[in-house]
């Protein structure tokens, strides 16, 4: 068993890197994760994260004690953005934990009952919400509701689950012709044996790529509500609210807008890379 | 022998289009299974005998008609079938690619029917009776913990045979089982069929569009056409007295291998004609626009059944005089 | 060295092999194949899924996968080798010389296309620039009219999704002859069809064989149907051409073991009982045997066959087998 698993993790691999920008990716992310869990201790200015106000270097240029340059109050602009990764890993993550799911669930049991009055009650919900542009919706729920992290990630939670049923939709409803699930149904198997055992494991390779695929966008979106203040709160720093205050200085100070920018390129151009990857992985599994 | 397990009485299964057209699937069929008998049910692409197995197992409801299985009628159950007629009625589909789950082992797929059907087993049991199923078809026992993707497609359709015997049934449709595999795989998956029915004295209805094949493994053969039985008979009777057209002509069209074979062939009927589609069936006998013998009353009046020697029923108005 | 009639040599296979690289492995598909198509010849491949039949067809058109690597030998048509083919000469190959014919005719067609269309722009390619639209509406519709195809005009005008399967597949031969080519390339012409049309489709391709002097190389997986549409077979395993010689000499006095065990595993319309088919698997390609390719599976095989590769020698006349042990058989 132990010669059969190397041997599916090599093929993975070589298929994963087929591409060798994906590998490029893969090391962005794994970058990306390690200084989200273990960068706070990590940066020169620990203290720098959270309220620290040292005047004296305030709007400091890039220079080597401070390689991003100080913020308006003197803190070390390297040590926020890194600070900022652990909301904005746990957003991606909690967000995508929870949209796929729940989208799994509409798509999967609409699309088994396809044609039936269930399924057009749970699609035309999900077009619904995917009329809606998803930057309104998330901004009117985020500003009705207490601006805050958890409530921008409710916010970004309600407008992506539908992607996700979609998605399983699409699966579930060309599955259903698919004779090992007629023969589960004639045999007499009850439903969430169908959903969970025959329809799930079908499905879990177009979820995880699309999840990782997606990583990039709810990171954006994230920068997105945060840069309209609709995010984390000062003092804590997050990248959408570090330009939003920076840009207020271009071109002066340009080092408060430029890095976060170039955080927030590199993070979604990594994830994206890496969902290329994971597809290319997955992709062609059967052969 | 006449120990019938199953009889079809004027089977009809319409499925209504939109605009209002209706195709007829199947039309008016009337069959009988005895116990441990292979009934060859023969026909090409829009013939209907792919309906024909799902009605039996329960996909589709019937639209007119009985379906007796030891005496009960299953035509209007549908899906509301009891447990006890699900396990005994099982099917093995066409498509090897299709009929496991890609994503789950052997173990788990055949683990299918008894979580249903035998809730008593404990883990340990299960397992049992996995490897015996795996035994039953001549399957390695190691096979178990494999996935479909790492086998060839003879072993998947065993493994469709294995899962069917787990309910114990004592009807098996099988619905084109071999029409995608090589003959050598063929040959292998047929051999493992006849040696099983024989010991379970199980009764086969053969769905396949193979002529050959079921010269070689049924009993009886029936042919339809466009969703109505044109002829049925005993094997041998069968080949060596072909009497309706369209079965003479579905035999002079089959390629054969060997020059003895090619003597048999009814004398060469060129074949003509497209198939008309299901939606739009001739009036009259539904092949008289192909048919060479035609006569003027087979463009207006539907042929019936009648039987012309013991067991051989044509449905044509050729054999309406004599 | 083949006995079949003495008309050119339009195809010259010699000792063809071919490999696939598979995640850096190789797969050793075709393994010296040899065979030859004359003008007017009907000549059949014959084998199981997966034993190199279509592999074969793609490499006389040259298009193989891009991980296909040549292994040695050469594919000649007319003369010329398409692999050392420049760019222009082998358009003008697969415009006007050798055209496949699918098995799936509706995959074949696009489905957004008028048939019109497509056969036009498939003629335009296939005569010289500038010939006028009007004349290339007229060889096509004559070529549907040749491949027996009621009202060419009405066919013309419909779409794919408007015919029935035999039709379309009309429409691929029709398409295929329309630009003159000499050489029909057809991969199980009538296998997704049925049975009676299958058997119109192969009825027209030998019409248009003898009428039209053009040739075939015919591949199935069916016995019947080679034998029934082929005056010469070669018989394929895993790869290689086990036995090889005029249709009705092969089929009625079988030397190689494994066409042997193929004929037993065909169901017979004159009964009997189906064979118990043949023991063991095909070969994985990547970890092929070192001898005969059919030996682990072969009911005779020897020590030699193990170890050496059998020649493609004439065990009668004209009738070649690649076994160790062929005139023991008979």
């Amino acid at each position: 068993m132990d010669e059969s698993w190397k041997e599916t993790l090599k093929r993975s691999w070589l298929k994963y890197s087929e591409s060798k920008i994906t590998v490029l990716g893969l090391a962005i992310v794994a970058g990306f994760v390690f200084l989200a869990l273990f960068g706070e201790r990590l940066v020169p200015y620990p203290e720098h994260i959270g309220s620290f106000v040292d005047f004296a270097n305030a709007g400091g240029a890039p220079s080597g004690a401070h390689p991003f340059g100080t913020d308006l109050i003197g803190r070390d602009v390297l040590s926020r953005i890194v600070g900022s990764f652990r909301n904005t890993l746990l957003m991606g993550v909690i967000v995508l934990c929870i949209s796929a799911p729940v989208g799994f669930m509409v798509g999967v049991i609409a699309g088994y009952n396809k044609g039936k009055l269930i399924d057009t009650i749970l699609m035309r919900l999900t077009d619904i919400f995917l009329a809606i542009p998803p930057l309104v919706l998330a901004l009117a729920i985020a500003s009705v509701l207490e601006p805050n992290m958890t409530n921008s990630m409710l916010a970004i939670t309600v407008m992506w689950w539908p992607w996700y049923a979609r998605l399983s939709y699409g699966v579930a409803s060309s599955l259903r012709t698919e004779n090992y699930i007629i023969y589960a149904e004639l045999t007499g198997v009850r439903l969430p044996h169908i959903i969970f055992r025959e329809i799930l494991p079908n499905c879990l390779s177009a979820m995880l790529t699309k999840m990782t695929l997606d990583m990039g966008y709810v990171i954006i979106m994230g920068a997105t509500l945060s840069y309209a203040g609709l995010g984390e709160q000062a003092p804590k720093p997050a990248l959408g609210s570090m330009i939003s205050q920076g840009v207020k200085y271009m071109p002066e100070q340009w080092w408060l807008t430029v890095f976060p920018a170039i955080a927030i390129i590199v993070l979604i151009l990594g994830f994206n890379l890496f969902g290329d990857g994971i597809s290319n992985m997955l992709g062609t599994d059967e052969s | 022998m006449s120990d019938k397990i199953l009889e079809i009485k004027h089977l009809k299964k319409y499925f209504a289009l939109k605009n209002r057209l209706v195709v007829k699937a199947v039309d008016d069929v009337s069959l009988e299974l005895n116990r441990g008998e292979t009934l060859g049910l023969v026909g090409e692409s829009g013939s209907g005998k792919s309906t024909i197995a799902y009605v039996l197992v329960g996909m589709y409801e019937a639209t007119e008609g009985e379906i007796l299985y030891k005496g009960g009628d299953l035509a209007k159950a549908g899906l509301y079938r009891t447990l006890k007629q699900k396990g005994e009625i099982q099917i093995v589909f066409q498509d090897p690619g299709s009929s496991l789950n890609p994503k789950r082992t052997i173990r788990k797929s055949l683990m299918v029917p008894l979580q249903v059907h035998d809730r008593g087993l404990s883990k340990p049991q299960m397992d049992a009776r996995v490897e015996e199923l795996l035994e039953a078809v001549g399957l390695p026992v190691e096979f178990a913990d494999k996935y479909p993707r790492a086998m060839g497609g003879g072993e998947r359709q065993l493994i469709s045979v294995a899962r069917a015997l787990a309910t114990h049934p004592s009807l098996v449709i099988l619905d084109e089982p071999t029409s995608a595999l090589d003959v050598s795989i063929q040959a292998k998956v047929i051999s493992k069929l006849v040696t099983l029915q024989k010991e379970l004295m199980l009764s086969y209805l053969f769905i396949t569009h193979d002529l050959s094949l079921m010269r070689n493994v049924a009993d009886r053969v029936a042919i339809l056409y466009l969703g109505r039985l044109c002829e049925q008979a005993p094997t041998a009777d069968f080949f060596e007295k072909p009497l309706h057209p369209y079965t003479r002509m579905l035999l002079s069209s089959i390629p054969v291998a060997t020059s003895e074979e090619e003597e048999l062939k009814p004398a060469k009927i060129i074949s003509t004609g497209e198939i008309p589609s299901p939606v739009n069936v001739p009036p009259g006998c539904a092949f008289h626009q192909r048919c060479k013998d035609m006569l003027p009353v087979c463009s207006a009046e539907r042929p019936v059944m009648r039987e012309v020697s013991p067991g051989h029923q044509v449905c044509c108005h050729l054999y309406n005089a004599n | 060295m083949r006995g079949m009639g003495e008309g050119e040599i339009l195809l010259d296979i010699k000792d063809f092999s071919v490999s696939f690289d598979v995640y850096g492995k190789k797969s050793h598909v075709l393994d010296g194949i040899t065979f030859r198509v004359r003008a007017g010849e009907r000549v059949g491949l014959v084998g199981e899924s997966g034993c190199g039949k279509t592999t074969t067809l793609k490499a006389i058109l040259r298009v193989l996968p891009k991980n296909a690597v040549i292994g040695g030998g050469s594919v000649l048509f007319g003369g010329r080798d398409v692999f050392g083919m420049a760019r222009p000469e082998l358009d003008d190959m697969r415009r006007r010389g050798a055209g496949m014919i699918f098995q799936d005719p509706s995959s074949a067609l696009n489905p957004v296309f008028s048939v019109k269309s497509q056969f036009l722009t498939a003629l335009r390619y296939a005569n010289p620039p500038g010939t006028p639209k009007e004349r290339l509406y007229e060889i096509a519709a004559e070529a549907l009219d040749s491949v027996m195809l009621p009202d060419p005009h009405r066919i013309m005008d419909s779409f794919p999704y408007q015919l029935s399967g035999g039709m379309k597949q009309r429409v691929c031969i029709a398409m295929t002859i329309a630009a003159g080519r000499r050489l029909l390339l057809a991969d199980e012409p009538g296998t997704s069809l049925d049975v009676t049309i299958q058997d119109q489709i192969l009825r027209l391709i030998n019409k248009l064989v003898s009428e039209k002097g053009l040739s075939v190389v015919m591949v199935s997986h069916s016995v019947g149907v080679i034998r029934e549409s082929t005056n010469y077979v070669n018989i394929m395993y895993a790869g290689t051409v086990v036995e090889s010689g005029a249709t009705d000499d092969v089929f009625g006095n079988p030397m190689h073991p494994y066409t042997t065990a193929l004929m037993s595993c065909v169901p017979k319309l004159t009964g009997g009982s189906i064979a118990q088919g043949i023991p063991g698997r095909v070969p994985d390609y990547m970890n092929t045997p070192a001898g005969c390719r059919f030996a682990p599976r072969c009911p005779r095989a020897k020590g030699a066959c193990h170890e050496r590769k059998p020649p493609h020698a004439e065990a009668a006349p004209g009738h070649y087998v690649s076994c160790h042990f062929a005139s023991e058989a008979v």
